[in-house]
């Protein structure tokens, strides 16, 4: 099978020459969740950044190449205009632009998709879309929320509204990088259940980044796990989890299984 | 979930934020309140006492002129209401051009960055080399005597100022996720800066733009003074005070000294304004 996004040799420097990310290959393939897992600095979300052209200023790629669906966007420091993917990111409501309301930036997306689609634009019929597509994303009252602005929503409901304006532009490749982690436990798991059902509809594969092995065991098919920009092992879940070939990944499983430990003491001494 | 009935809330909020609360900028409101009020009524109905009048000249202040009168019998009262105007109305419309030309060129400059950000930059490194009111001479004095040149040297004196601070706030806001995220949903550089970036950088420049009104009447003033701005007989607190300043010398210091108090006043109310919403807004 040819892999959906194939990423080949990617290395990732700052102006100074700080070298961010060195010689990564990745492979996705299509319907597949593919993670990305390692510790702060290691990496993962300016590999996620670099995929869509969003790399901070003074941050480039230095080489490798990237392909999505057989077409070559990214070869070196030349950017060839944005693949077919979007992204979710790390802190929802800092996501979205705090002084227009939620309806204001859906139907602007929606306009913009209907005008590179060479399809009509109709204020109405863009409204009902984008109603639709907030109820799709299980928000109860998709009116109310279009009248509200980012900062009068939860950090649950913002992400629903991120993962409706991602999935409206019916990308093929959707980038997370870690959706989950400014929500807290009972959002996030209802984050994780909407994103792997609308994954699942809509058929798309996905690059899942996290620090959190638990999110990445549920999530991913395979994972790639990073440190110090580089990937020390790429392999099926399973294998990482229960037979990790590399000294990091076996540290990084241990230092995760230490911290589920003393949740658990945490909640038994809560509960006395 | 989070659809909690907010109106209420809003309701209070804006309550809440109608409130002054600070006794320094209630007085400042006030103030420049009764001045603009008497500024726009007197002249109305007691005329702007352009040209010489019967009344004997340097009288001292007294109930009839509660100012005195100058050395042509012009009561400096009506001069001083009717140069209030003219001299509020320049500083906020130049605060006002400021604001607009000043902001939208530092989040284009910010938002572009590279060759852009570059020649900006270095043109506002060119007007920031010269003191604001000696560039705003330098310019009046080519263009030719006329208060609107004056105006507008004041405005361009001060944009590179406003087009600094919008910039710099405009590149922390650029730095944001929902900049990456708009750019991600199709926006253009053009759309980015002006949906986007601007609104969500604007708050810096505003409470800028109100210290500029109070730096703009003082310039305006100077230049007036100067004998490039308004011309006389026009009345204009600065050319009130370049006409009065010769009385100095015999003691009689009310020709100069009102309209100088106007410019205090006028001009410290909207620095304590400014100051407030600084507070305020932060």
């Amino acid at each position: 099978m040819t892999p959906l996004l194939s990423v080949r040799g990617l290395s990732i420097e700052t102006e100074a020459g700080v070298s961010l990310v060195r010689d990564l290959s990745l492979e996705v393939q299509p319907g597949e969740v593919v993670g990305i897992v390692g510790e702060s600095g290691s990496g993962k979300t300016m590999t996620a950044l670099s995929l869509l052209g969003l790399l901070p200023d003074g941050v480039h790629v230095s080489a490798g190449e990237a392909t999505l669906d057989g077409d070559t966007f990214l070869s070196g420091a030349d950017f060839r205009g944005r693949p077919n993917a979007t992204m979710i990111f790390q802190n929802p409501t800092a996501a979205l632009n705090p002084t227009m309301r939620i309806g204001a930036q859906l139907q602007r997306l929606l306009r913009f998709l209907e005008r590179a689609d060479g399809g009509r634009t109709d204020r109405r019929a863009r409204r009902t879309t984008a109603i639709e597509l907030l109820g799709s994303v299980g928000i109860n009252d998709p009116e109310t929320v279009l009248g509200r602005y980012p900062h009068q929503l939860s950090g649950g409901m913002n992400q629903r509204v991120m993962i409706a304006m991602a999935i409206a532009a019916r990308p093929t490749l959707l980038i997370a990088d870690e959706p989950t982690t400014g929500l807290d436990v009972t959002v996030q798991a209802q984050i994780l259940e909407l994103i792997r059902t609308t994954v699942a509809d809509h058929g798309l594969s996905v690059v899942f980044v996290s620090h959190d092995m638990g999110v990445i065991a549920q999530m991913c098919q395979r994972v790639a796990v990073m440190y110090r920009g580089e990937v020390r092992e790429f392999a099926e879940v399973d294998e990482v989890f229960h037979r990790p070939r590399d000294s990091y990944t076996r540290e990084l499983l241990s230092a995760a299984s230490e911290q589920l430990l003393t949740e658990e003491v945490g909640h038994a001494a809560r509960a006395e | 979930m989070a659809a909690v009935n907010t109106t209420t809330v809003l309701r209070g909020n804006v309550a809440a934020r109608l409130r002054i609360g600070n006794p320094a900028a209630a007085i400042a409101f006030g103030l420049l309140g009764m001045i603009l009020a008497l500024g726009i009524v007197v002249p109305w109905v007691a005329g702007s006492a352009d040209v010489a009048q019967q009344n004997p000249s340097l009288l001292s202040p007294s109930l009839d002129h509660p100012f005195g009168t100058d050395r042509y019998g012009r009561d400096v009262f009506l001069r001083c209401m009717a140069a209030a105007r003219i001299d509020i109305a320049i500083g906020l419309s130049v605060a006002l051009a400021v604001l607009l030309i000043g902001s939208v060129i530092g989040v284009l400059s910010a938002t572009f960055g590279r060759g852009v950000d570059a020649v900006i930059m270095r043109a506002t490194d060119i007007l920031l080399a010269f003191p604001g009111v000696v560039l705003a001479l330098i310019i009046t004095a080519s263009l030719g005597k006329n208060p609107w040149y004056a105006a507008v040297a004041v405005v361009i004196a001060f944009v590179p100022l406003l087009v600094r601070l919008s910039r710099s706030k405009a590149l922390e806001v650029r730095a944001a996720d929902y900049i990456a995220a708009a750019r991600l949903s199709g926006a253009s550089t053009w759309q980015v800066a002006l949906r986007h970036v601007l609104p969500n950088s604007f708050k810096y420049p505003f409470v800028q733009a109100t210290l500029v009104a109070s730096w703009a009447i003082l310039d305006f003033a100077a230049l007036s003074f100067l004998g490039v701005g308004v011309q006389p007989p026009d009345a204009e607190w600065g050319a009130m005070i370049a006409e009065g300043v010769g009385d100095n010398l015999l003691g009689n210091w009310w020709p100069s000294f009102f309209p100088g108090l106007m410019i205090l006043l006028t001009a410290g109310s909207f620095q304590v304004i400014g100051d407030w919403l600084d507070r305020r807004l932060r």
